[in-house]
């Protein structure tokens, strides 16, 4: 099932079982647990606690890497009362379907032309306001 | 009398444009720089290209166009208008570049939405974003905020310059007498709320969130920037529900609160007297107004899904919290709003529309108008309840006392009027795309009074008509409508050339 379908038949869904497939996006740790935030588009919080013994996902979502890709199962929650009142999935199980993996960056040499390019033009019009700047004053 | 602004004006006006562009760039060369430090290598060079680019057409017009004389008025209000548009082609430029957007339109629109503080976006895999630009994009909040142009107003401009383009950024009241200090002092108090507001942002990120240092460092600027600006952009696509803590958003609706009140009343609290707050005719229209809407959305949620105590407090007090001081952030999955009753989405949609103090970073209609407007109404049933013979007069409360006189309340109504007619217009282009009615208003209103708050109208497939209409709106609600008016007039009469008679 896709979040977006959860978050929309959030009434229907509430308090049943839920298998859902997200990317990692960022993990939050606290005293009694740990959140672990997922996202396939649309985007949820699932409540792991700190006594289930769930291997946590690694790499997140972020401009370097993809985020480890997850099957969750657990207990779905329109209005939380443990979590005062948010909107969460409580997990039951975790699998890893799918490692997150770096990205590598590279800069096209199209860009860094336009970028020399660009620094050229910045120094003739740094010239052009400085000769400027000179007559003015010589004028007045 | 006939206003024609000369050939001088023209070249005066391109020459502060050239200024600013060239301020702009600094802050490109910045970012440039940040993203060097985190190593990200794209958005350096997209950075860097916009700063070159800003520097360069900033030198062209500095060198081309000299400042011949002291600006008038509508000249200075024609500059901020076209400031506002400048900053925003040049803003979305490395947005543009980052992959991120669907097209130049969408990121005019991010970047337009950034300078006025709306917060509606249509980024593209905002978890995947560089943080460079993440940064930047917040950065646009607290620049559009304090007011792009008080930043050169503060350094850049003589006195009587600084005057005009202090009121064309819809700034209705200086602080202090010389205009250069009020802009120093509005900067001033940013800077010293900055440093504490990020700090308790930090130290909550770190130690109540769970966020690893780097993380708790970057989320704690970004975050303050956009709820002291009022802006409402975040880091993470999914709001503020990424931080899954009460005590962040406590801290965020603080910081939300105190943007969302006029500068004056800072520098009266902070300089005079403390008890201005239960006095000025802002706090007490702000505590009528969310009062009332609370009751409202309180009785429209009752019986809902949302009633249990945290549920309805946490969740339909923030977001009416964040309504009304215009910031747009949400502690709700995305588009969880349209799931509400109707009157709960109207009592949202009034709070948008009425906004927060004047001389704040809010937009909307503003308390102070709220309040002179039931204040009219007060002195209207007083009068025809006396005797003619009876001379009445109202007073109001704001820093001082003040008589309530008849020019005070043909402005007052004129910007009322003038942003009812902004949120219909944008509803019923809304409506004419084929969108149903509350939605569209909804949006509108979130558009126009610079909130950000959405009901998932604004994404990047939404028709480009419609984005041209949000982008407009932005722009004029953030000038209150009054600094396009002079602009446009302005305008004709530079292009007519009509010197017949000149007043300056």
């Amino acid at each position: 099932m896709d979040i977006r379908r959860l978050l929309q038949k959030s009434a229907f869904y509430d308090n049943k079982v839920v298998e859902i497939e997200a990317e990692a996006v960022g993990l939050l740790r606290r005293k009694d647990g740990v959140w672990l935030n997922v996202s396939d588009g649309f985007s949820i919080g699932v409540w792991i606690r700190g006594d289930k013994k769930i291997v946590l996902p690694t790499r997140f979502a972020g401009y370097y890497q993809e985020g480890d890709w997850l099957y969750i199962k657990g207990i779905f929650h329109a209005a939380c009362r443990q979590h005062r009142g948010e909107t969460d999935i409580h997990a039951e199980q975790i699998k890893l379907i799918r490692r997150g993996r770096k990205k590598t960056e590279n800069v096209s040499s199209d860009k860094k032309s336009f970028a020399a390019i660009m620094l050229a033009i910045f120094l003739v019009c740094a010239m052009f306001f400085s000769y400027r700047q000179k007559l003015w004053k010589k004028k007045s | 009398m006939i206003f024609a602004p000369t050939q001088k004006d023209f070249s005066s006006l391109l020459n502060v444009l050239g200024r600013l562009s060239l301020i702009l760039s600094a802050f490109f060369l910045g970012m440039a720089i940040v993203a060097a430090i985190l190593g990200e290598q794209n958005p350096f060079y997209d950075f860097l290209i916009t700063a070159l680019l800003g520097a360069s057409c900033g030198l062209v017009f500095m060198g081309v166009f000299r400042q011949e004389k002291e600006f008038s008025y509508a000249s200075a209000f024609l500059a901020v208008a076209l400031s506002w548009l400048i900053a925003s082609l040049l803003g979305a430029l490395p947005l543009y570049l980052s992959g991120h957007f669907a097209s130049f339109l969408d990121a005019f629109f991010e970047a337009m939405s950034g300078f006025a503080t709306t917060g509606l976006s249509l980024v593209q895999d905002l978890d995947h974003l560089a943080v460079s630009l993440n940064i930047w994009r917040h950065l646009m909040m607290f620049l559009g905020g304090q007011g792009i142009i008080i930043v050169a107003v503060a350094f850049l401009f003589k006195s009587t310059t600084a005057l005009g383009f202090y009121l064309g950024e819809a700034r209705d009241e200086k602080i202090l007498p010389n205009i250069i200090n009020t802009s120093r002092f509005i900067w001033t108090v940013s800077i010293v709320y900055f440093i504490l507001g990020s700090s308790v942002l930090f130290f909550l990120g770190r130690f109540a969130v769970g966020l690893n240092i780097k993380a708790a460092l970057i989320h704690s600027v970004c975050i303050f920037m956009a709820a002291f600006d009022t802006g409402g952009f975040t880091p993470q696509a999914m709001n503020i529900l990424y931080y899954h803590s009460w005590a962040w958003e406590a801290a965020t609706l603080v910081l939300m609160l105190l943007g969302a009140f006029n500068f004056n009343l800072h520098y009266f609290v902070w300089m005079k007297k403390k008890t201005e707050i239960g006095k000025n005719i802002e706090t007490r229209s702000f505590l009528v107004s969310f009062t009332f809407l609370t009751l409202l959305l309180n009785f429209a949620l009752f019986n809902k899904s949302y009633f249990s105590f945290w549920p309805l407090y946490r969740n339909s007090l923030y977001q009416l919290v964040s309504a009304h001081t215009g910031c747009g952030f949400s502690n709700l999955p995305l588009y969880s709003l349209r799931q509400w009753p109707q009157a709960a989405l109207l009592a949202i949609i009034l709070a948008m529309g009425l906004g927060g103090g004047v001389c704040s970073t809010t937009g909307g209609i503003k308390l102070m108008r709220l309040g002179l407007i039931f204040k009219s109404l007060q002195f209207e049933i007083k009068r025809w309840f006396y005797p003619p013979s009876l001379k009445i007069s109202q007073k109001y409360h704001h820093l001082q006392d003040f008589i309530l006189d008849e020019k005070r309340m043909v402005w007052v109504f004129s910007i009322f009027f003038l942003y009812l007619i902004s949120y219909f217009v944008g509803s019923l282009v809304g409506v004419l795309l084929g969108y149903p009615f509350l939605p569209a208003l909804f949006e509108s209103v979130s558009a126009a009074a610079n909130v950000g708050l959405s009901v998932g109208i604004t994404t990047p497939s939404m028709p480009s008509l419609l984005k041209i209409v949000y982008i407009f709106q932005m722009w004029s609600g953030r000038l209150e409508f009054i600094a396009i008016g002079v602009s446009l007039l302005t305008l004709s009469s530079l292009l007519r050339h009509r010197r017949s008679e000149k007043i300056y």
